[in-house]
């Protein structure tokens, strides 16, 4: 059977993309309907995750860069909202966008090793970030509450909003999420986006092609320490409560699982992975508390045996099969080498979901 | 005529090993010039040296009067430089259109902010490179591969990808690195029409490494040829394959 083929942007397309969308916006009003609300704290929970995690697939999936310092970033955000909200009364959603400046400087500056290493270099540089993490954190204790950790109470939904502080939570972490997702899957499908697939494939082959690899390096390093920051603070804002403990070098771990377990394809693969990692284990230590980590591990093996691209690199595979999702040709405005189709506008404009 | 390119005594050696021993020629604006020379004869180190992969120890390569030493490697396309690799240097699990547009980064005014706000600039700019990228697409004849993953396209198809690629840098300079290798009769005789035709509609100088003779001996007017390092031989392709220190360099002398 010859898969059908669909052009990005085409009217098939649009409908396609459309339903999609509706389709998990109809699922994303249900669940806080539905979910007992501990559940509710964890899909929150995992929306915060997914950011961090997206953040890194930029770096990691596209530009094949493995960093373990998104544990810093994510304490970054974390404790930049924390000390916002507890201390000087800011509003939760304000503080996000600090963190995420704070956190791109702070990545430029921690990236500049970047430009030089790569590889198990660049894992073991940035694994000594996620190391003095959190002593640092503890150092600080006048400001982070240290040990102890702080309390940071959020202010209550606005009243127009008629939502629960638990749903209000879980609704500002989705609609972040939503925009994350987006501005990263717009850059994997951009110039920018082959540019980093250029330098996860050969350094040497992609500067010849014109890429300034040290510059985009970096940045996409600072970049996605933002996304990271972004995710701590709506962890703080979830939680409500922030310990230096909480950010460990097992937390960048974690987000290397879950993009490993998410697979090829970039952006769902984090998000398919943040939810992996959210409620695997929990799952696990409700099945047996003694033997959860002996269950999480073995799935974990699992799925590298039998879906060594991943969860979503399984799906793709599959779904390629029955559908193909293609560039429209677009043709200069004269059109006359191959048959007489007119310029197209507007024709890359949709992403494609099934991509 | 001018010259487009100029190698001036370019000394490189790795260790003990002397790969280049100052080879000094210049090719001409618009002409096609093959560079040829036995294994080892350091062809593909001279591309390298031009293209900014190694720095020759000593030596001068201008483009069009300009010196290309200590400039930077990602910008020698913004010159109008392009090359092609000896072993492909294709993104494999990429499709072949997206390969074609690698080609336009150095043209491109989008960053990491314009492209994940997806600003209408960027947009228009995406549509631009989509457009000419299936422009030479189709000149190739690569228009049935354009969605497809280049790991799954016949070796010879990716050759002319890589080819398609070089071009998308709008280049006036073209370095190929043998792209006849592994290439079948009749691929190559298309392969060399097409170079041809290329040349003549961008005004394309090419410098082109090949071990086809039939191929360089057809299609070039100006042949170079280089034995362990240094020039042993300049000139029109039928002078320089009568050069005895060319068949020696080639077949070996007697009782060696």
């Amino acid at each position: 059977m010859t898969p059908l083929t669909i052009v990005r942007g085409s009217p098939r397309h649009r409908a396609i993309v459309a339903a999609i969308g509706a389709v998990v916006l109809v699922v994303l009003i249900v669940i806080p309907n539905v979910l007992p609300s501990f559940r509710l704290f964890q899909v929150t929970l995992a929306a915060g995750f997914a950011i961090a995690i997206i953040g890194l697939a930029l770096i990691t999936t596209s530009a094949g860069q493995i960093s373990l310092a998104q544990s810093t970033f994510f304490a970054i955000g974390a404790y930049t909202t924390a000390v916002l909200v507890a201390d000087h009364g800011w509003t939760p959603i304000l503080t996000f966008p600090v963190g995420a400046v704070f956190a791109f400087m702070v990545g430029l500056l921690l990236g500049l090793p970047a430009l030089r290493l790569k590889g198990l270099y660049l894992a073991l540089v940035t694994m000594a970030f996620a190391i003095i993490t959190v002593p640092l954190i503890k150092r600080f204790d006048g400001l982070t509450g240290g040990n102890m950790g702080k309390l940071v109470s959020t202010p209550d939904p606005p009243s127009w909003s008629g939502m629960s502080p638990e749903v209000w939570t879980y609704a500002v972490a989705v609609t972040v999420a939503t925009v994350m997702f987006w501005l990263a899957n717009n850059i994997v499908k951009s110039g920018v986006g082959r540019s980093l697939s250029a330098i996860r494939h050969s350094e040497l082959v992609a500067e010849t092609m014109g890429v300034n690899v040290a510059v985009l390096k970096s940045l996409a390093f600072a970049t996605s320490a933002a996304f990271a920051a972004v995710g701590g603070g709506l962890f703080t804002m979830t939680v409500e409560f922030v310990a230096a403990d909480s950010f460990g070098l097992l937390i960048s771990i974690e987000f290397l699982a879950a993009l490993v377990v998410g697979g090829a394809v970039a952006i769902p693969g984090a998000i398919a992975g943040s939810l992996f990692i959210e409620f695997l284990p929990a799952w696990a230590s409700e099945v047996n508390d003694a033997l959860a980590g002996v269950l999480f591990g073995s799935i974990l093996i699992l799925v590298m045996i039998f879906l060594p691209d991943g969860v979503t690199g399984f799906i793709k595979r599959q779904l390629s099969r029955f559908v193909v999702v293609r560039h429209p040709v677009v043709l200069p405005p004269t059109g006359d080498r191959i048959g007489d189709q007119g310029p197209v506008d507007g024709r890359v404009e949709v992403e494609a979901v099934l991509e | 005529m001018t010259a487009a390119l100029e190698i001036d005594d370019v000394h490189l050696s790795f260790g003990g090993v002397k790969a280049l021993t100052g080879p000094s020629f210049e090719v001409a604006e618009g002409e096609i010039c093959g560079l040829i020379g036995p294994n080892g004869a350091g062809k593909t180190t001279l591309f390298n040296c031009i293209t900014r992969i190694y720095e020759p120890d000593s030596g001068s390569v201008r483009y069009r009067g300009r010196e290309l030493l200590g400039q930077r490697r990602h910008l020698i396309p913004s010159l109008g430089i392009a090359r092609t690799f000896q072993n492909l240097g294709l993104l494999s699990d990429l499709s072949t259109l997206d390969n074609v547009l690698l080609g336009a980064t150095h043209r491109s005014r989008a960053n990491l902010l314009t492209s994940a706000l997806r600003t209408p600039g960027m947009r228009k700019e995406e549509r631009q490179m989509l457009c000419e990228a299936d422009e030479i697409l189709a000149r190739l004849g690569l228009g049935d591969v354009r969605d497809t993953i280049v790991s799954d396209v016949p070796f010879g198809t990716q050759k002319r990808i890589e080819l398609a690629r070089a071009l998308m840098i709008k280049p006036r300079l073209l370095l190929l690195d043998e792209p006849a290798n592994g290439l079948t009769h009749s691929e190559v005789d298309d392969l060399a029409t097409v170079l041809r035709e290329v040349r003549d509609e961008h005004d394309l100088t090419i410098l082109l490494v090949e071990h086809h003779m039939g191929m360089v001996m057809s299609m070039c007017e100006h042949v170079v040829v280089l034995d362990l390092g240094a020039k042993i031989a300049d000139g029109k392709p039928a002078d320089v394959s009568r050069d005895p220190a060319v068949v020696t360099a080639y077949l070996g002398s007697e009782a060696a």
